[in-house]
């Protein structure tokens, strides 16, 4: 296909293939590694068409969460298996901050020790707090 | 309930999850532009983070920067931040007023001396003795010269406390001067833009609060990670100035394509700042997105650099041919134009002349 004189004049999508190429590699790296990848979307001149480019090209994928934690995080699995969308909203659903991650599981959706620790509390207490169970970290 | 002494406590007593402290780590390590490989070491920093005290201090300015500030997108982070430091002083927020307000200063100087961040913002008038701008009856320069004896860091918020941005403008009625000329002893941060972006303010305090040091500078004495780049160079409209596609006036056929609007004057290519990925109002727009090229406010002397609709090629002086011969001479045109808009500053400043209402009106017809 020969480019016509409009398409000329339209800007390439600059940002959005180069990142398609680097998804590509942090793919490979996840499944050759294990090592994961983070793009933060927001540090790139990155336009409404650059993400439906993307968008496009990596389609929809199996899973989709909803996180509620200082405001709500959406993350969604790609059509790429690996490669999630992760936007992070304030408690007033303003998006602070887009990311793909490239991993098995995004770290937004793992529990968390410390939290963990918080909810076995509030279970001894309610069962009048059997201190029989008491976690790794409080016997540290 | 006692008070937080670190930030991971801070945020406990708030009822704020780990993960939910894990997602702030990831929005402030991308706030300070780091790389989100770093958000778990910015963790285990902020875990132990102490809270520092904030003395901020207004001087010749139009409190736009606190507005940006105050106004800033992403409310969530910016008040964790700042409920976390202690903002022990700030006369346009703070609800004390009069002595009460002045002896909140001094408390905060006398019991964190060598440790309290001061954040300036506005030019400091040094013409006749500084009278030209007063608090409680001290001069803007003695404020400074008292407050930032004791202090760890400066923060220069915006371009008249990074450059003496308007107040400095020719002639410069007050003698006004940037922080840096007057603080020679700390370390100063140039937080320039007119006004700043907020994040960029937040992240410069997010960097202090996680690393304990100010942020890597750049000549300008401005932060690498928000400074680093030139607009043009992460605008996108540039693969028309690539292509040679330039909006010619506001309204014709390029303008509503989005070409670049380097013809108009835009001073992104010797602009350095973060408008261009950051953006403004909610990460909604910036103003080459919005139609107008860059005024280039984050730069020193900006207001006396020549006209704002003017291209950069062209100076202070004719339009036309100038213009011309460095749009076709296509990327290159804008370094070679940063080049000459150096010299051509301070001619400005030194043929500066005042325009009169009977000016305009003659231009207009």
């Amino acid at each position: 296909m020969t480019a016509s004189a409009d398409d000329d004049q339209q800007p390439p999508r600059f940002n959005a293939k180069p990142i398609l190429n680097e998804i590509r590699h942090g793919v490979d790296r996840l499944l050759n590694d294990g090592q994961t990848t983070t793009i933060d979307l927001s540090r790139l001149p990155f336009d409404a068409e650059d993400e439906r480019y993307l968008r496009e090209a990596l389609g929809d994928g199996e899973v989709y969460a909803s996180v509620n934690a200082l405001g709500e995080s959406k993350v969604q699995e790609t059509g790429v298996a690996g490669v999630w969308w992760v936007t992070h909203f304030d408690a007033a659903g303003a998006a602070l901050g887009k990311y793909i991650e490239i991993t098995t599981v995004p770290g937004i959706l793992k529990s968390q020790p410390e939290d963990m620790l918080r909810g076995l509390h509030m279970l001894n207490a309610r069962l009048g707090a059997d201190q029989t169970i008491t976690s790794v970290q409080e016997q540290q | 309930m006692t008070k937080a002494k670190t930030l991971i406590e801070h945020l406990e007593q708030q009822g704020i999850s780990r993960r939910g402290f894990l997602k702030f780590c990831a929005l402030t390590t991308s706030m300070m532009a780091l790389p989100p490989s770093m958000a778990p070491g910015v963790a285990r920093a902020l875990e132990t983070a102490r809270r520092p005290s904030l003395i901020w201090l207004s001087f010749q300015e139009c409190t736009g920067c606190t507005e940006s500030l105050t106004r800033s997108h992403s409310p969530t982070l910016e008040n964790i931040i700042f409920n976390y430091l202690s903002l022990d002083y700030h006369h346009t927020l703070q609800a004390a007023s009069g002595e009460a307000a002045e002896q909140a200063r001094e408390t905060a100087m006398k019991e964190n001396h060598g440790q309290y961040l001061v954040a300036v913002d506005g030019s400091i008038p040094v013409k006749d003795g500084g009278v030209y701008s007063t608090i409680a009856g001290i001069s803007n320069l003695e404020m400074l010269q008292q407050t930032v004896e004791g202090a760890a860091a400066v923060v220069a918020i915006g371009t008249c406390a990074a450059f003496g941005g308007l107040p400095r403008a020719h002639p410069n009625p007050t003698g006004a001067v940037p922080v840096q000329e007057l603080v020679r002893d700390k370390p100063v941060v140039n937080v320039s833009g007119c006004p700043p972006i907020p994040v960029v303010i937040s992240g410069v305090l997010a960097h202090y609060l996680t690393f304990g040091r100010i942020p890597d500078l750049d000549d300008y004495g401005r932060p690498l990670s928000f400074f680093g780049t030139s607009i043009h160079d992460r605008c996108y409209r540039r693969p028309y100035y690539n292509k040679g596609l330039f909006a010619e006036t506001f309204d014709d056929e390029g303008a509503r394509k989005g070409w670049c609007l380097y013809k108009l004057g835009c001073k992104g290519p010797t602009t350095y700042n973060a408008c261009a990925t950051v953006k403004w109002n909610q990460g909604t727009s910036f103003p080459i997105q919005a139609g107008h090229g860059c005024f280039g406010c984050s730069e020193p002397d900006f207001w006396d650099a020549g006209g704002f609709y003017q291209p950069l090629s062209a100076g202070i002086g004719s339009v036309g041919g100038v213009a011309a011969v460095a749009v076709a001479a296509g990327a290159g045109a804008g370094i070679a134009a940063g080049l000459a808009q150096q010299s051509q500053r301070k001619h400005a400043q030194l043929q500066h002349e005042k325009v009169t209402v009977a000016d305009l009106k003659e231009s207009e017809s």
